[in-house]
Parts: C-alpha cells; structure tokens; sequence
C-alpha cells in the first residue's frame, strides 16, 4: 500500500463515507468537484479516511492522481513549507503515473536528486515545475508555485488531482521569518478554487472552522462509529490478541461514543492485559483514561494549548465547572465564577474551544458530547486539583460504570405463542416507554422491530416450549431487549443471520422485510443461540435516535 | 381480526378508506379487498386515511404493494394521509410511497384530487 493505513477488514463502518469520497474524486473529471473541508470530533476517523481514499484511488484507477499532504509542526516557514510539499506532489504524482509505490517514501531527496530522477522519467511537466521554482527566490512566490503545482500538472498532462491536506489548522503558524502569520493560508484559495484540482481538507475541527479560507469550502462531517460497527471493531481487535469477548449490554461501547480511537486504546490495552470480563474492560478503561494512551493523547492537546504550568490547575477548575455545571456557560459567569479577568477568561476559554475540550463556536461554553472526553477531565481534575489517589479516583469510577450500567429500569415478560400476542408486547413496550418519558417516535420504532422479533420467533419455534420471553433493560442512554424463544433452526452457522423464506409466498418477501425492518429501527440485532433456543437482542442509542427523529423532524418541516 | 376493522365512505368521486388497529396480513388483505370494490365499481381516486392505525408489520406492509400495483393496472390514483412517523418510514424502505401521494391530512388529498380526471 502507497500510505499505511489499516486493512480492510478492520476499516469498519466507513465504507459509504469512503465509496462517497471516491465517487466526489472521481466526478473531477466533469469539473463539478468542490474543495471538501471534512470535519468530526477528534478520533473519529477523518486522516484514516484521507488515506484510505488515496489508497483507491492510487491503485484503481489512473484518470484522477491522489496527492496527500500532512502539515508539519516543524516546517511551517514558507520556504521549507513551499519546497516540502512541491517535492512530494512530485514525487507522489510520479509515482501514480507508474504505479510506483516506493517513490512516495524518498525521504532527504535533494532538488538535483528529483531532477536526475525526473530526467531519466522523462517528466517534462514536473521539470518545467521545478525550473520556475528553483529561478524564484521570493518565498512568496515559491509557495504560490508549490501550491499550484498540481494545477499546472493537470494542465500539461491531462491527469486531474485531488489534493488531500491534514492537520491543515497547523498552517495557522505559517510565517516568513520567525512569527506566526496565519494570513499566509489565504494563498490556498486560488488552488482550492479551481476545478480540476479540488482540496480535501481535515485536521483540528474547532481551529479549521475558524480560518477564512474554509468559506468557500463544502462541509463533511465525519460521524462517529455506529454501536454495531464499534463492536465489530472491538472484538476484531481483541480476536488479534486471541481474545473472545462478549459485551452486554454494550456499556462500555456505547460510552466510548463510537469513536474508533477510543475503541482502539481500550481494545489494545485489554488485549495486553488479556482480561476479557466487561469489569476487566471497564477496569482498563480507567487505567486508559487515567494514565494509559487516552489520558496521554489529551493530555498533550491540554499542554499544547496551555504551555505555562502556572494556568493549568485554574484551566482544569474551569473545564470542571463547565462540565459539570449542567447548563452552557458565558464567559461573563466563568470570570465572576472565578474572579478572573474578562482578558483571561477569553484566553482561557478560547483556547478550550480551540482544543476541543468544550463546544461553544458563539462564546457560550458547554461541555462536548464526548463522555471519555468528560472522564478524563474528572480523573485528572480528581488527581491534580483534589489530590485523590488513584484508588479512589478508580473507585469513583467504577460506581460511575455501575450506576451507568444499572440505572434505569428492568422488565421481563412471558407472552404465549398465539395469534397476535406481538401487540401484548408492543403495548407494554408503549406504557413503559411513557413512564420513562422516551421519544415517541423511538418508541414507535421500538415496537416495529419488537413485533417483527416476536412474529420471527413464532414461525421458527419448532420447541416444545410454546413461549416467548422478553426482557427490556432501559440504560441511562441505551435501550436492550431481548426476544428469546424455543427456535431451534433459525440462525444460520455460516452468517449468523435468519433463515428467511420457504414457502414462496409474497409473505416470504415480508419476512425478509421484517428483518430489514428490525435493522432499520435498532442500532443493533444480534442473533444468538441460547440453551432454550434462538434469542435475538435488539439495541438501541436512545439520545442518538431522538437527536435524528429530531434533525429529520426539523427538515421536514 | 378484533384487531383490525375498516370502514369506508366516498367524497368528492374518491373511495376513502379508513383501516383501525392493526395491519397485519388479514388486516392487509382486507384494505386489499376494499380497494379492489372500489376500482371494480370504477372509482379511480383512493385515499387510505391512516390516522387510526396503530401497528403495521412487514406482512402486512409488504402486501400494500400489490395494493400499489392494482391501482397502477386500473390506472387509478392512491393516496396516504394521516401517517404516523414511524409507518411512513416503513413504506419509504419498502419503497413504497414512490408510487403513492402523502399527505399529512385526507383533506389535503382531496383537494389535490378534485382536479384529478
């Protein structure tokens, strides 16, 4: 592979963002392609993505040329800058045209080495590139020259280019001699502007979306992963470390919130650990958050943005309070909170939103949705402000886990298997629903999937046991009922999905429905088989299901 | 069926048909028959007013195609209103509501059908 990425089979749940890149690229051609700024939570997957795109488009076609680009904290003067990235568009537009891997790796190449090269290729269009470049000594100039390098490529050669740049908020440190002129990012409009040569662009979401320059661009966003590919990806994970787990009802999951980072540190630690129980993980999640890869990740975001030891105990108390005051917070109630001056609250603040330790693009601060985000902040606001021992802050912890795993609300229930006792069950589902004040579409969709299970589980119960028992946990934010029965043959061996069809009825096609219909309305469905016989379990993120009831309400109507 | 009943009037030269509880496959085939008596009587303009129906399961969703498809072959007009959220996105993944007029409320329905031929 050109960039190393992750194999395929362990890319999960990304396959239509990736297919939707690819298509976007490849319409370049047409010259109908806008420059992307492709934007999500840190994590999320995004430079990943980037890679994987330039993978595909490197080896399976040869009409649109890949060029990525990862800025550099260390070469952000304009002459380095401009000098590194024309050499390897070069190298890397070269190394497309001849399906040529290796010459994307030459590291230290000097400018007479590439020409030797470009020479014996016969590459006249870089040749020329290189000669105006190396006749220009203005740095502005040469940067101009490097950034619309790919332009003159596709107008020598043809071969349009799709330009991928990562941790572009990084170039807000841009300068000419020694200081920091974010106003030199502007030079990137021309090249993203253009049609043949349309820019794909990620990196810091908060930082991005603060330069100019992301005007013109079309917005992307990266959603984090769904509960059922986050559990695929977690247990593949462990599967590497000979580890077979099984996570119910997906707490641990659900909490790292879909983010494929997240999901990674934990699997890796608990694969080394070789601990498999869902305690066991909760136990490396907090090692993780504490002093493990997580807490190290953001721990150097939080240093990097505040450099001076001297404000960071008031920077964690602030982030506390924005956490866990339960509302959004202006900076005129964090100043008065803390007796700090309007100017350093601004500082403060604006670097937190800057870092992506809180939301608030419009001055008025809250805590993000990122609950492992959250942890951290306590942990180490536990550790430095409050002086707590790290069995107490893992105590602390793990009763926040069990609270998280057991609050909310339990029944079980036994319906026979007679005509139309599905809607016993629908309406119960409908009642406790109400009780606990669930969206009334999530309900709706609950008791869809819930009849299409019961509606399984009396065509395939070839038991004796003529019975069909539900049990309906309400989490905090999670929803998991389980629909089991005597069904002996229902799940296939190979698939691990139903069975469906037989009869060649019109039915049959509803059945297979059905199936579809439960996916549809559940995050996730899960068939395994039980010592009584087939049970199928039916999961669903309740504040995720209400939040797209809610975006698909708004556009509507 | 305690379940599931219809009832069933006409206004404005359209058949309105109105399934209470729940649709399953002899709730389906009910609303089935009920089309059929109007295209037979050659009423072409048919609404489905929703508003009472509880439940809908694949079965029964799946037999509204061969609802759809009647209608085409009388070359007759089929309408939806009152849909809950969650049926409207049931017929939308069976694809069905390409082939059907939505509406939110059956007057809207006929009012866009009083200029139908």
């Amino acid at each position: 592979m050109p960039l190393r990425t992750l194999p395929e089979k362990d890319f999960f749940g990304r396959k239509e963002e990736l297919a939707d890149l690819y298509r976007r690229s490849l319409e370049v051609e047409k010259g109908i392609t806008q420059s992307v700024f492709l934007s999500g939570r840190r994590g999320v997957g995004k430079t990943e993505l980037l890679k994987q795109l330039f993978n595909n488009l490197f080896w399976k076609q040869d009409k649109v040329a890949p060029f990525y680009y990862s800025i550099n904290s260390a070469i952000l003067s304009v002459s380095d800058f401009s000098r590194d990235y024309l050499m390897r568009y070069i190298c890397q537009r070269l190394a497309f045209e001849n399906k040529e891997s290796s010459l994307i790796y030459l590291e230290g190449l000097s400018i007479d080495g590439l020409t030797t090269i470009l020479e014996e290729r016969k590459a006249f269009w870089a040749l020329e590139i290189l000669d105006v470049y190396i006749r220009c000594h203005e740095p502005i100039d040469s940067l101009r020259i490097a950034l619309n390098a790919p332009h003159q490529s596709t107008l020598a050669t043809g071969v349009s280019v799709v330009v991928m740049i990562d941790e572009f908020q990084r170039l807000n440190n841009f300068h000419i001699s020694g200081n920091a002129d974010p106003v030199l990012v502007a030079l990137f409009e021309m090249p993203m502007s253009f049609r043949k040569t349309p820019h794909l662009i990620t990196g810091n979401q908060a930082e991005i979306q603060e330069m100019p320059v992301i005007g013109g661009l079309t917005r992307m966003d990266v959603q984090p992963l769904q509960l059922e590919d986050a559990a695929l990806m977690f247990s593949s994970l462990l599967d590497g470390h000979g580890i077979k787990i099984s996570l119910e009802p997906h707490t641990l999951l659900n909490h790292l919130g879909g983010n494929p980072f997240y999901v990674k540190c934990v699997a890796r630690a608990a694969g080394l650990s070789k601990k498999s129980e869902e305690k066991d993980c909760w136990r490396t999640y907090i090692k993780e958050i504490s002093d493990g890869h997580i807490c190290l990740y953001w721990l150097s975001v939080l240093k990097s943005f505040f450099p001076e030891l001297g404000k960071r105990r008031r920077v964690l108390e602030v982030t506390n309070r924005i956490y866990h005051t339960g509302e959004s917070l202006t900076q005129h109630r964090i100043s008065k909170a803390f007796s700090l001056s309007e100017r350093d609250t601004e500082i403060i603040t604006g670097a937190l939103y800057r870092a992506g330790f809180v939301s608030g693009e419009f001055g008025v601060f809250r805590a993000p949705e990122d609950r492992v985000l959250t942890d951290f902040i306590d942990c180490l606001y536990m550790k430095e402000v409050r002086g707590k021992s790290y069995r107490d802050i893992e105590m602390g912890l793990l009763e926040k886990a069990a609270d998280t795993k057991h609050k909310g609300v339990s029944f079980e229930m036994t319906i026979p298997m007679v005509r139309e006792a599905e809607l016993v069950a629908a309406q119960c589902l409908e009642q406790i629903g109400k009780n606990l004040h669930l969206d009334e579409d999530v309900i709706g969709q609950l008791q869809m999937a819930v009849i299409e299970a019961c509606i399984n589980a009396m065509e395939h119960s070839k038991g004796e046991d003529k019975n069909i028992y539900l049990s309906f946990n309400f989490a905090e934010e999670l929803v998991e009922i389980s629909i089991e029965s005597s069904g002996r043959d229902f799940v296939s061996q190979e698939t691990g999905e139903p069975f469906v069809g037989g009869r060649g009825l019109k039915e049959d096609a509803g059945r297979g429905w059905g199936i579809k219909l439960m996916k549809n309305f559940a995050d996730s469905v899960r068939f395994e088989k039980t010592e009584r016989g087939t049970k199928v379990v039916l999961v669903k993120n309740l504040l995720r299901a209400a939040r797209i009831n809610r975006e698909g309400t708004t556009s509507s109507g | 069926m305690d379940n599931f009943s219809i009832s069933v009037r006409s206004a404005n030269g359209a058949g309105i048909i109105m399934p209470k509880g729940y649709v399953n496959n002899l709730g389906a085939e009910g609303l089935e028959h009920a089309c059929e008596k109007f295209l037979d009587k050659g009423v072409r303009k048919i609404i489905i007013n929703f508003a009472d129906v509880q439940f809908i399961n694949s079965i029964g969703a799946s037999i509204f195609t061969g609802i759809v498809q009647k209608a085409v072959e009388y070359k007759g007009l089929l309408c939806f209103t009152n849909m809950k959220k969650v049926h409207s996105d049931v017929f939308e993944m069976l694809g069905i509501t390409r082939h059907v007029k939505v509406f939110r409320e059956e007057k809207e329905a006929l009012d866009f059908l009083k200029d139908k031929e």
